[in-house]
């Protein structure tokens, strides 16, 4: 653990609200981006990470220094999102939405430098094809692919914070690439 | 699109993952540098993740993380509110338990003489219930008398009588032991038959089912109006 990492919670656990302010600054964006990618709702991941936050205001007394800050409140995160029950509006609204428009496309497409047009145009329909069969994926498939592209994180600490075998990590990672890669993309 | 024979998936995928050893890692390495199926197969496997992540970033784009941290602290800060109510509720009600508890010590304690104010105010509040108390402790006690409560077999007993009454009471409500089932005899005059079955009185004639006393024959009278 880091040393200001360990002043910080000194600071948390004596309920310092500027502390607290400086934890969600740092942190706040990381764990929206995981719980974005897990539930696939912006608003639900809002939420999720205000009750992540919120839990780690109620239980900081209770935090073990054996394992980073953020370690933890990821942790918690991803148990929130698998535990997360969502009415089947919004799982009718998900599936039967595209991410973007399909005529238009977000802003930071229009920063990419591409050679023509109908390269740009291909490489964004098959980008989108992939898109769509990760909607697909179970949440329980999704959450591994998730923690290995967005945090990087080696097999082991998936199986940590997932409780899982690291034999299902390994099936679980390859079944989605497998599955990806039959996406026609 | 398949691996050729030289490595099978689940190394291309460790490969991908950067989980193989550094030497199995530089063998991989250099096969995919002439192998072009498993160098296209490990370039589309890489690429999902980053395509994934870039989708995500994307949706966030125009998030104001301001107001994300903004909606944070405000929940932090009801839920320390409403914390802190609570904890203040539960301070009120302790004190209010601790405050009628030394007022009941208060009227107790004798030979405080410098409250004796207090305790003639208390002594007018509390004396009508005092005196409740004491004429059921007296009622208790005669009780105790006519039947001494010593133990636990005591109160069974008393219990098994008590049920026993209401239960005796309760089946001759609804017996008919006290009733007497037969129909009321009507005394009728020495001449007239010794009971009416049954009479109907209509608005053209009246009937009328009698029974004689000493032969218990039926007599039907009839007549019209």
């Amino acid at each position: 653990m880091k040393p200001d990492e360990k002043e910080l919670i000194q600071d948390l656990m004596q309920g310092g609200d500027e502390a607290f302010e400086l934890l969600v600054e740092t942190y706040q964006k990381r764990l929206i981006a995981i719980a974005c990618a897990i539930t696939l709702d912006k608003e639900e991941s809002l939420e999720i990470v205000q009750d992540v936050f919120l839990s780690v205001y109620q239980n900081i007394g209770t935090f073990r220094e054996d394992s980073g800050l953020f370690t933890w409140m990821r942790k918690i995160t991803v148990n929130l999102c698998l535990n997360w029950k969502r009415k089947w509006i919004r799982r009718f609204k998900w599936y039967h939405q595209p991410l973007e428009s399909d005529d238009s496309m977000s802003y930071a497409e229009y920063d990419k430098k591409t050679d023509s047009p109908e390269s740009e145009y291909m490489e964004y329909e098959s980008e989108q094809k992939i898109m769509e069969k990760i909607e697909q994926l179970p949440e329980k498939i999704r959450s591994v692919l998730v923690l290995k592209a967005f945090e990087q994180m080696s097999y082991e600490e998936i199986a940590q914070t997932l409780e899982i075998n690291i034999g299902t990590v390994k099936s679980r990672l390859h079944y989605a690439r497998k599955f990806l890669a039959h996406s026609g993309a | 699109m398949a691996v050729c024979n030289k490595y099978n998936m689940d190394i291309i995928n460790c490969f991908v993952d950067r989980e193989l050893d550094s030497d199995m890692n530089q063998e991989v390495k250099k096969h995919l540098e002439t192998c072009l199926s498993c160098r296209q197969i490990a370039q589309e496997y890489d690429s999902f993740g980053d395509i994934f992540k870039s989708r995500i970033n994307e949706q966030l784009f125009a998030l104001d993380f301001d107001v994300t941290k903004s909606a944070i602290m405000n929940k932090i800060q009801v839920s320390k509110s409403m914390g802190q109510a609570r904890r203040e509720n539960s301070k009120i009600r302790s004190l209010a338990v601790i405050d009628s508890g030394l007022n009941f010590l208060r009227d107790k304690v004798k030979g405080v003489a410098d409250h004796t104010k207090i305790r003639s105010i208390l002594s007018k509040i509390i004396s009508p219930f005092e005196k409740i108390y004491n004429r059921a402790i007296s009622y208790m006690s005669d009780l105790l008398k006519i039947y001494p409560l010593q133990s636990k077999t005591s109160w069974l007993q008393m219990a098994s009588l008590a049920g026993i009454i209401f239960l005796t009471v309760v089946y001759f409500q609804n017996s008919t032991f006290f009733y007497d089932s037969t129909p009321t005899v009507a005394s009728l005059p020495q001449n007239s038959p010794s009971a009416i079955v049954t009479s109907v009185n209509g608005n053209v004639s009246s009937l009328m089912i009698l029974e004689s006393e000493d032969n218990k024959m039926t007599i039907i009278w009839y007549k019209e109006v």
